[in-house]
């Protein structure tokens, strides 16, 4: 089996170079709460491959969400840095499309008009986007839905729309945050494929946070598991499986010796100080 | 994903009208009118059996009669309470969402103003009705102003309940698209509060009426709430009763009217 473990790259190492589309470098992100420092993330360094496709284990609670807000520029680090494309993160990254555990659609606006959203919160929307937005429509397949409200889809559809939303401003980089926990299992099989594919055409580095080790071997080249208390990266698998996915993937004796490897690094926390 | 499935038949909705003919007939409507109806008989027989003379107790058919017989009179009086109970509620409503806006927009605006907001509030504010005469004079200005007085606070509530209750995940994929502030406004929050401020306004139009007529119990020449001291003054039960009447059917009306708008608006921004 061809696993690579990747030792975690120590906080002092020379500033992130251009071949990265993602570096982190000693991040820590400390929350001031009424009863004291809460530290989300203790230490996170890690870099990821431009094309990559990175997925984020671990327990909840361990500051995986922080992470990728802190990624997005949504939330500032403590200290450290994180660049993309080798610019450090200071602000909101327009670059980044965002998916969540909630589609968080307007149920006022259409389906398209749902997708337009990023654009038509910044600028005019020309011709151009919204023949985007219809292909875009077109590839999560919800083409002949475009014209209706949020609430006459389901839950999956839903957050078919989030993932056209997220693709409209064709971002560098993709960030997931659970963004198929709140479906039903079927469903979410059926949304993993969707976004494989989806991924296939268009290669994007994504970060994709979820709790589920088989959807995170399924989906990504990469995977990295984080622990909880110290918050950091304590594992970095790359996921040997070809592309394109196929659902037979996980009838691979490779994906489950995987999967229970990667299952038992999150169940046996490192040592506390 | 292959999803070949047709579009799912929203739930169907039926053309307004028929909607409200179905409601006429539903039970949810008929019974309240019966239980109404069943009041009215019984207060008529009360006043018929024991002989209660018209100066306590005018019987329904009596106010009817009364209602009948001066009602070209008495909507020369409704004129200007309808007018400055509109006047009131629609500057409560413009003063109240923006003051809402201002409050949820700006964190000084919010520690500078809403608790005093609140706690203007906490005065019995029937009590400072003469105030707004004195220093308005006895014309339409005191009892509008006083009508607003009385009738923005629900505004200014229901509108930032409205305005904060957005999805924070929303508002963090606005700030993630690099959105201006008052596009998240125009765009997310506003549209998100139409209907909490739709409940808001639905207390200040019966407010708005109140504050008129308490406005109008203190000086007026002229309106229904003058006309019921007036009546009152005289003796005159059934005449009361009968502005009364027309009154109730004027703030329904305006009540509805807002209801209407409501049903628009949540067509639009509902959920």
């Amino acid at each position: 089996m061809s696993r690579v473990i990747v030792e975690p790259e120590l906080p002092f190492e020379p500033p992130a170079n251009e071949f990265h589309a993602i570096t982190a470098r000693a991040v820590q992100k400390v929350y001031w709460t009424a009863s004291g420092p809460v530290e989300a993330v203790a230490e996170a360094n890690f870099e990821i491959d431009s094309g990559d496709f990175v997925a984020v284990l671990g327990p909840s609670g361990c500051g995986k969400s922080t992470l990728m807000l802190m990624v997005a520029g949504l939330e500032p680090t403590t200290s450290g840095v994180i660049t993309l494309d080798g610019q450090p993160v200071t602000g909101p990254q327009t670059t980044a499309g965002m998916m969540f555990q909630d589609p968080t659609l307007l149920p006022w606006r259409s389906v398209l008009d749902n997708v337009l959203f990023p654009v038509s919160m910044c600028r005019p929307i020309m011709p151009d986007d919204r023949k985007r937005a219809e292909h875009l429509l077109h590839m999560v397949d919800l083409w002949q839905f475009r014209d209706k409200r949020p609430r006459e889809l389901s839950g999956g559809m839903r957050q078919r729309v989030a993932l056209a939303r997220a693709l409209i401003n064709d971002p560098s980089i993709l960030l997931m945050d659970e963004p198929f926990s709140a479906l039903d299992a079927i469903t979410r099989d059926e949304m993993g494929l969707a976004l494989a594919s989806i991924w296939d055409s268009t290669h994007k580095t994504a970060i994709f946070i979820t709790h589920s080790i088989r959807e995170a071997i399924f989906l990504s080249d990469r995977v990295l598991v984080m622990g909880r208390r110290p918050s950091t990266i304590i594992e970095d698998i790359r996921v040997p499986f070809p592309r394109p996915r196929k659902p037979s993937v996980e009838a691979d004796p490779a994906f489950n010796e995987l999967y229970l490897y990667l299952k038992a690094s999150i169940v046996h926390k490192p040592v506390v100080q | 994903m292959t999803d070949t499935r047709e579009p799912p038949t929203p739930p169907a909705r039926r053309p307004l009208v028929l909607q409200l003919a179905a409601l006429l007939y539903s039970r949810a409507v008929v019974l309240p009118l019966v239980t109404a109806a069943a009041v009215i008989a019984a207060w008529e027989a009360v006043v018929r059996i024991r002989h209660i003379p018209d100066v306590l107790l005018p019987a329904p058919s009596a106010v009817a009669m009364r209602l009948a017989e001066t009602l070209p009179f008495l909507l020369q009086h409704a004129v200007p309470t309808t007018l400055e109970t509109i006047a009131g509620f629609a500057i409560s409503a413009v003063l109240g969402i923006g003051l809402a806006v201002l409050v949820s927009a700006s964190r000084f605006a919010r520690e500078a103003l809403y608790p005093n907001i609140v706690f203007f509030q906490l005065i019995p504010k029937i009590a400072l009705a003469p105030l707004f005469i004195v220093w308005l004079g006895i014309g339409s200005s005191s009892r509008v102003t006083f009508s607003v007085f009385i009738s923005f606070f629900p505004v200014v509530v229901a509108t930032l309940t409205g305005l904060v209750s957005v999805d924070r995940e929303l508002l963090r994929l606005c700030r993630a698209v690099g959105a201006k502030g008052w596009k998240i406004y125009t765009q997310v929050r506003f549209p998100a509060a139409v209907p909490h401020i739709f409940s808001g306004l639905k207390i200040a139009i019966t407010f708005a009426m109140i504050g008129v007529i308490v406005g109008e119990f203190i000086t007026a020449q002229a309106g229904l709430g003058y006309m019921i001291l007036f009546a009152a003054s005289q003796a005159e039960m059934a005449l009361i009763f009968a502005s009364i009447v027309l009154l109730c059917v004027i703030g329904l009306a305006l009540y509805a009217l807002v209801v209407v708008a409501e049903a628009f608006a949540l067509k639009r921004y509902g959920a």
